[in-house]
């Protein structure tokens, strides 16, 4: 197997792997504290808050979490990749690794001014 | 009862799970259903919710795909620019429709994933040749007008071995077309890009399954990120469906080799249609 394929085999079974297991001790704090997973309510995501909220064992501080893992997995696999085609000398394969990037970094830009 | 909730939750999750891996399909289509159907849960929220699930399906199995060689990393990379685009556009436009304008969408979704099962059921049950992947991919390719070798450099670049894609702007447009479906409904588009890039871009059946694998994480995080920044996901739901949906995923890809998946598919068309039903008579309403 390439280096390239080998180290985003790699990112992708530690991601997917990191992110199950937040969202599961996420889902069994969630059930210790008493909270249905059918709550109508639940707390935003707060990036800032979130360091200081997984320290307190807050559950849905975990499951944030593992939700971003779970998203950043894949796009983790594109810069790999992008940074992988483009020191091996693929110019043109790497630079559809920044496209995929930048149309990534509109969708956060589209989804706040929407939001 | 709390408890239970998130037991069943995490069961529905495993059965989509297993049953998706069983069948070569992504969670999607049986994700959705599951949470508007069964748990009540609105439609938008529940798609936000199956495009993390989906995003856990792919990532674990594009990296065994990865290792065996089956997946082509640059045509991916290729097409997930059209495909990552499509789930922004689509992204954006889900938050503007009507919940029942995608409930539809979704019923027309269910009737035609039932349908294409039932026809590669009927090819599955006829006499096996062993075919060359190479051949195959090329007379799929001619049943299409072939119009010969593609223009030299990026096709070359991605080629794989004893295959080179062809019709890439055919490709490209139909890529983009899967990710708007992507985003809008919440699965993973492999029933748009398989025949895509088999059928018109003449990749190996074997190859654009792995491929298209490979390219749903990608497709599904450009529109979970409108999703997430929209809260448009449900963190407590999540949780379970997604620990569900990954041990399902496992359990289903061991057990693909020792079951008979004939049986299995033909009550899944009619769990399917029933679902589709269910779908329709939501979006009338």
């Amino acid at each position: 197997m390439s280096t390239v394929e080998t180290r985003i085999a790699r990112i992708l079974a530690v991601g997917t792997r990191v992110a199950v297991v937040l969202l599961a001790i996420g889902s069994v704090l969630l059930v210790a504290g008493g909270t249905s997973p059918l709550a109508p309510d639940w707390p935003p995501l707060d990036p800032a808050s979130l360091p200081a909220d997984l320290l307190a064992l807050q559950p849905a501080a975990f499951l944030w979490l593992g939700l971003i893992v779970t998203i950043a997995t894949p796009i983790l696999r594109v810069v790999a990749s992008t940074w992988s085609f483009g020191r091996a000398g693929e110019p043109r394969i790497a630079a559809l690794g920044v496209a995929v990037l930048v149309v990534i970094a509109l969708a956060v830009v589209a989804g706040l001014a929407a939001g | 009862m709390i408890v239970g909730q998130l037991l069943l939750l995490a069961a529905g999750g495993f059965g989509a799970g297993a049953f998706g891996s069983l069948l070569g399909l992504g969670g999607g289509i049986l994700i959705v259903p599951l949470l508007t159907v069964g748990f009540g849960v609105p439609f938008r929220e529940a798609v936000g919710i199956s495009l993390v699930c989906v995003i856990v399906t792919s990532s674990a199995a594009a990296g065994v795909y990865l290792e065996r060689h089956t997946a082509n990393l640059r045509l991916g990379m290729v097409l997930e620019v059209f495909t990552a685009t499509g789930a922004l556009l689509g992204g954006l436009v889900a938050f503007a429709l009507p919940e029942r304008v995608l409930a539809g969408l979704f019923a027309a979704l269910l009737a035609w994933t039932a349908l294409s099962m039932l026809r590669r059921g009927r090819v599955e049950a006829a006499p096996a040749f062993a075919a060359d992947p190479v051949e195959e991919s090329r007379a799929a390719s001619a049943a299409w007008g072939d119009p010969g070798p593609a223009s030299p450099s990026l096709a070359d670049e991605i080629a794989g071995p004893g295959y080179r894609p062809r019709r890439m702007g055919a490709g490209a447009g139909g890529s983009l077309g899967a990710g708007m479906l992507s985003a809008l409904l919440g699965v993973g588009g492999g029933i748009v890009k398989v025949p895509l890039m088999h059928l018109v871009m003449g990749v190996p059946l074997k190859v654009a399954t792995a491929t298209s694998n490979l390219m749903i994480g990608v497709t599904a995080a450009a529109s979970a990120v409108v999703y997430l920044v929209r809260g448009g996901i449900d963190p407590y739901i999540a949780g379970p469906t997604a620990v569900g949906v990954f041990a399902g995923a496992l359990v289903g890809s061991r057990l693909a080799a020792r079951i008979d998946v004939r049986i299995l598919r033909l009550l899944f068309v009619g769990v399917l249609a029933l679902t589709a039903a269910q779908m329709a008579l939501r979006a009338l309403g």
